[in-house]
């Protein structure tokens, strides 16, 4: 278990805003390659790890388990005249959880730079201010620099950063954890786990299994598209994390899934329909591991363009319920973590009575 | 700077949210132990230090520092490990969402306060900045287990990490006001009692967050002192900041002009600053110093009263940020000031007066 927890903070801490996610692909090439041999990458950054089938190869369908490896963050735009910088997010951001908060700028030469993002202080704000969301455009982040020439000599246009927030495990015996990033490095470390379980309890397969760690998710136009396309899979599992507000306080039709009580499993999203027969399979399980429906139609994730690729396949999308997502606070539960693993396997062990699509 | 830097360090990892000071008496009351000849707290949570002068009818220096800081209190316990609180000093609403604090109950327990995140915000609440009475701290544990630990009335800090930014500058929370003692701590420990020319007392006052001076009245009061010195942070200039509200950051210590303070004592620490060849930056605040720099020249019979800053940015957040630079300029005018013999002797002769 501490092993699977030490791999959730490397990658979540880890840096791999959209676009640029050459750190987190480079651990994650690390931790499997001892499993599998076949890993590749191609242009768009997505690595992908194949396991073919034991047996029929010619005709083998294809699993594919997806989950990506960006995260959100924030774009340097422009300088202004007493060295601070001007930003703009990269994926989306709630200027709520935005102001003071600490990020870490790569830099050229490959620098690392720490930065903060500054804030009127209260006595100094007009009513109207006091009240109001501040703009992500009326933020800056100071990096310590005394003057527009400094700045410029540090940081450059174009340069990006995450947010720089440690990885801790608290709450009643240790079953939460919060960090940067669980948003989707939670559902990389999933994947990576199950390679590892899967080299060593061995599934006999007529299917072949493609990991997938996709780029560029957060932006929208994501990598999974391409894979999707170059594998033509018949089944995906889209392995993520999703919103919720299990929060006290928020009524029971707004919670969306509850912490603590398995991966939630979606009906439907804002982009996605997702194969209500494999939906209903899953829910087999239920007596055996914590599982769950997400109740609510939001978000979106990858299944939006693999299930259309090609000539489409059946997804699901099975997620880790999260607190204050696209936060430096992510909060999840172990217990998801673990189980979303349990039900993987299953699907993987029981993968041809799932093809007979009788359930 | 090593030095101020140790004692920033030390000071933000204790706890002194304004009402609850006295909770760390031991470790404050151990910073003055090898500087200070005598080591006390008040009825009220004030930290009084006294370092004697050798010479003979030394006046007294009353240095004063709040050593409180803002936070929270628990004002209830609910249902699935969720707090409510209230605040306590003037946090501000734009930075409490998904920040990371301690709730010290039986035990130190680590918590988020709550958000919505962006995919559940309607077009009507993603333009509404919530208020802290509708924000929880997320713990982590069921309402069983938490009202074992925590109570209402438990306090609460930030507790996000100090990190580093370029030019000696640190980021970090509880900087307000714990550079200012930090600076008065490094410039006292530097100075042996052959050299001061003040019998030096040193105010880590309470209570200045919550508001009324309860702590500097109380505190100065007691030291009686002939001359004294408030240390507190002033507005550091950053974006969309009035340039004269505030002050550049790495330039020195701030020295307020006021119809509060004394102007004569004030225009001779200006002059001690140029002879020592030290950074000051002067600012304008008529009425009002916004600090226990207020208060000060009004305990006992009344005494002549400076007020002095250091420059900090985004104040009243978990990320304060200050120059070493500048924190260790007012530390090197305060060691100038306690050994200054002609200071002492000018403050003698308006005591007689």
């Amino acid at each position: 278990m501490q092993e699977k927890i030490e791999l959730l903070k490397t990658l979540s801490l880890a840096f791999g805003p959209s676009g640029l996610e050459d750190e987190v692909r480079s651990i994650i090439e690390k931790e499997i390659s001892p499993f599998i041999t076949d890993i590749s990458s191609d242009a768009l950054g997505n690595l992908i790890a194949f396991l073919p089938a034991d047996k029929q190869r010619e005709t083998a369908p294809t699993l594919m388990l997806c989950a990506h490896m960006d995260e959100v963050g924030l774009m340097i735009t422009g300088y202004d005249e007493n060295g601070f910088l001007r930003f703009d997010e990269i994926g989306g951001l709630s200027e709520k959880i935005v102001p003071g908060r600490r990020v870490t700028i790569f830099a050229r030469d490959s620098k690392k730079i720490s930065g903060v993002i500054s804030v009127k202080p209260t006595h100094l704000q007009q009513k109207d201010e006091r009240d109001s969301v501040t703009p992500l455009s009326e933020m800056y982040i100071d990096v310590g620099a005394k003057s527009k020439t400094e700045a410029e000599a540090t940081v450059d246009i174009g340069d990006c950063a995450v947010f720089d927030s440690d990885f801790v495990v608290f709450g009643e015996n240790g079953s939460k954890v919060k960090c940067k990033a669980l948003d989707d490095r939670l559902g990389c470390a999933v994947l990576i786990n199950l390679i590892k379980r899967l080299s060593k309890e061995r599934v006999l397969r007529n299917f072949n299994i493609a990991f997938c760690f996709t780029t560029r998710e957060e932006t929208g136009l994501s990598g999974a598209l391409t894979v999707a396309k170059r594998l033509s899979p018949e089944y995906a599992v889209i392995v993520e994390t999703t919103a919720v507000s299990d929060i006290y306080g928020t009524p029971s039709h707004m919670r969306v899934a509850e912490l603590g009580h398995g991966g939630a499993i979606s009906i439907a999203d804002r982009s996605t329909v997702y194969d209500r027969h494999f939906v209903n399979f899953c829910l087999r399980y239920k007596d055996e591991l914590p599982v769950q429906l997400k109740e609510y139609v939001s978000g979106g994730n990858d299944a939006s363009h693999i299930h259309r690729a090609s000539d489409g396949c059946h997804v699901l999308a099975l997620s880790a319920p999260t607190r204050y997502l696209h936060s430096p606070a992510c909060v999840s539960d172990t217990r998801d973590y673990y189980a979303m693993e349990e039900l993987l396997y299953r699907i993987v062990r029981d993968f041809e009575l799932l093809q007979k699509r009788e359930v | 700077m090593e030095n101020i830097k140790n004692y920033i360090e030390e000071l933000c990892s204790i706890m002194t949210v304004s009402g609850f000071e006295y909770r760390n008496k031991e470790k404050i009351l151990k910073l003055g132990e090898k500087i200070f000849d005598e080591a006390t707290t008040d009825k009220v949570g004030s930290y009084l230090f006294v370092k004697r002068s050798k010479k003979e009818n030394a006046p007294r220096i009353l240095i004063d520092a709040h050593i409180d800081e803002i936070g929270f209190v628990v004002s209830e316990i609910c249902d699935g490990g969720f707090l409510k609180f209230s605040s306590v000093g003037g946090l501000d609403a734009h930075v409490l969402q998904g920040c990371e604090v301690t709730v010290y109950g039986k035990q130190e327990i680590f918590g988020i306060i709550t958000s919505t995140p962006p995919h559940l915000l309607t077009n009507e609440t993603k333009n509404k900045l919530e208020k802290p009475e509708e924000l929880y701290i997320d713990t982590g544990y069921s309402k069983a287990s938490l009202e074992n630990i925590v109570s209402v009335g438990s306090p609460v800090s930030f507790c996000e990490k100090c990190i580093s930014l370029s030019n000696d500058i640190l980021c970090g929370h509880g900087f307000d006001n714990k550079v200012s003692c930090a600076s008065a701590l490094d410039a006292i420990s530097g100075v042996s009692a052959e050299e001061l020319a003040f019998d030096v007392y040193l105010l880590f006052s309470c209570r200045e967050e919550y508001g009324g001076f309860v702590g500097a009245q109380t505190g100065a009061d007691r030291a009686k002192a002939d001359l004294a010195l408030s240390l507190d942070v002033n507005f550091a200039r950053a974006p969309k900041i009035d340039e004269t509200l505030s002050l550049k950051m790495g330039e020195g210590y701030s020295v307020s002009l006021s119809a509060v303070t004394s102007r004569k004592f004030t225009k001779k620490i200006i002059e001690l600053s140029k002879r020592s060849n030290l950074p000051y930056q002067t600012v304008a605040e008529p009425n009002n110093v916004g600090t226990n720099g207020n208060v000060l020249g009004l305990s006992n019979f009344g005494i002549p009263c400076v007020d002095l800053g250091i420059p900090l940015g985004s104040m009243h957040t978990f990320s304060e940020t200050v120059s070493l630079y500048d924190c260790k300029s007012l530390s090197r005018l305060l060691s100038a000031i306690i050994r200054d013999a002609s200071l002492a002797s000018e403050v003698c002769n308006a005591r007689k007066n």
